[in-house]
């Protein structure tokens, strides 16, 4: 980037919540997630590549980046991308429906409007 | 997801750009579709059991929930997906507006169209608008980096596109659509004849309303000076005739009695108690006899059970949603009253979250968001 290119803001003001009891813990999601990002990108720009290449032969790093998907590619990447989501997260993944829960505790009430103040 | 509309003033991304987005957007769709869910089990399956086993009643509310729920590995870990994947949407974003601003605030100068901007460089930024970033938007709406700064515009426009997983339509104008639907749906006979629009931003939603209502004359007000600057170069690109102007909603410069229409689309939550108590009342001084003030929001806590209470509150805790708490136990009817409205002509309407084509914002397609409307 040239060094007179106006630089924006990238850091959110505000304190980032810490979810885990070690902070390493936070930071290493924040890696992982940002890698498979990366790795989905290159994926896109492999599958420009072999596209390219079919149709013309020989590409030049212009035809890449010139390159958009069209509607029907662009389909097929989201179909490769949630079959790789899956893949790489597989390990925290669930959606089945709650079982009811039998006990005989008093259950919670749903929040009711406050009445109104005279 | 939809492919959203380019008009002439969007920040287009490139190959890698576009793909970085790309990701975040499938990201997030697989987060709310697969992800998400599993806090259901996690808490009916061991989370509520124990605080069952421990208390021997179950949590009272949402506020109990999160004592314990924030100790869940699941929960943990859906979290910190969730929060990178925000911060993620920005900085895929940011790279696109960075590399091209100088030719979008180029081009901003050259659009013609309909419309006028004015700014007011005295306008204070209020409290509730820079203590933090609001949804982490670095620099939030207010910022500016360079004279006739848009890019916090440029970056809202595609960043709340892959947000709402694209689901406010190919325009992002979604809640515009639903609001203007619905008024004309409560008043089919009304003529409105001036409209104003409150904490626009972009002003996606009026614009919407604009190009629907030709014969109207709209006006929308923001604090954010980049973002009405892109508003207004937004408009123009899409045929919209608004005027924008820089005030707070507060307390704004127009004539007593001057609109057959006060609106805001999802502008409440990001304000204070006390900005609700006055935007209300500002909103009674301008509206003329037989005006409406319709405000769309988020839903409020009320009617939700402890872990729903609790989950939708997971924005104010980690996207810097910190004003959502406030207005998720507002007491509107009483606000309104305050503000000088009857009450009887106050009311609550759960809208649907659908537009005439069906598209929906929010995959649950049984959403609906509360319509604060009062007639004077």
């Amino acid at each position: 980037m040239p060094e007179t290119q106006i630089r924006l803001p990238r850091v959110a003001k505000g304190k980032r919540p810490q979810f885990f009891d070690d902070p390493a813990v936070d930071q290493m999601m924040t890696f992982i997630i940002e890698l498979s990002a990366e790795v989905s990108v290159l994926y896109d720009r492999v599958d420009t590549i072999e596209r390219l290449l079919d149709s013309k032969g020989t590409i030049s790093r212009t035809d890449i980046e010139n390159y958009r998907a069209p509607d029907a590619v662009e389909s097929e990447r989201m179909a490769r991308r949630d079959g790789y989501l899956k893949r790489v997260f597989r390990m925290h993944q669930n959606t089945t429906l709650p079982k009811a829960v039998k006990s005989k505790a008093k259950p919670a009430p749903k929040e009711k409007s406050k009445k109104r103040r005279k | 997801m939809i492919p959203q509309t380019m008009h002439s003033i969007f920040a287009k991304p490139n190959h890698d750009e576009a793909s970085r987005q790309n990701f975040v957007n499938d990201f997030r769709v697989h987060l709310a579709s697969k992800v998400f869910p599993g806090n259901f089990p996690a808490y009916f399956g061991r989370v509520l059991p124990a605080f069952i086993k421990a208390q021997g009643r179950e949590p009272k509310d949402r506020h109990e929930v999160r004592k314990v729920m924030t100790k869940d590995p699941y929960y943990q870990l859906w979290s910190a997906m969730q929060r990178n994947s925000q911060e993620m949407i920005w900085d895929s974003v940011i790279d696109a507006v960075e590399r091209q601003l100088p030719d979008l605030l180029k081009k901003a100068k050259d659009l013609k169209g309909k419309g006028s901007l004015t700014l007011n460089p005295n306008v204070e930024v209020p409290k509730y608008h820079n203590a933090a970033d609001i949804h982490l938007q670095p620099g939030a709406y207010h910022t500016d980096v360079a004279p006739d700064d848009l890019s916090a515009g440029a970056i809202y426009d595609r960043g709340t596109y892959i947000y709402s997983m694209g689901g406010l339509g190919a325009e992002n104008d979604g809640l515009g659509r639903i609001l203007q639907k619905f008024f004309h749906k409560q008043y089919p006979d009304k003529k409105i004849e001036r409209v104003l629009d409150m904490g626009c931003t972009i002003g996606g939603s009026v614009s919407f309303w604009s190009t629907k209502e030709p014969g109207t004359e709209f006006h929308a007000i923001d604090v954010g000076a980049p973002c009405l600057r892109y508003g207004h170069a937004r408009a123009k690109a899409v045929g919209a005739n608004v005027h924008f102007s820089q005030q707070n909603a507060e307390k704004t410069n127009f004539l007593d009695a001057s609109f057959d229409v006060v609106t805001s689309h999802i502008l409440l939550h990001e304000t204070s108690r006390q900005a609700i108590q006055n935007i209300f009342k500002e909103c009674y001084r301008l509206l003329k006899p037989g005006g409406v003030m319709m405000h769309l929001d988020l839903p409020q806590a009320f009617g939700q059970n402890p872990l729903e209470g609790f989950l939708w509150e997971w924005e104010i805790y980690n996207n810097n949603e910190h004003f959502y708490g406030q207005l998720r136990e507002l007491d509107t009817a009483d606000v309104a009253t305050k503000a000088g409205f009857d009450p009887a002509k106050f009311k609550i309407h759960q809208v649907a979250s659908t537009w005439d084509d069906g598209q929906t914002p929010y995959s649950n397609e049984n959403f609906t968001f509360p319509v604060y409307v009062a007639v004077k």
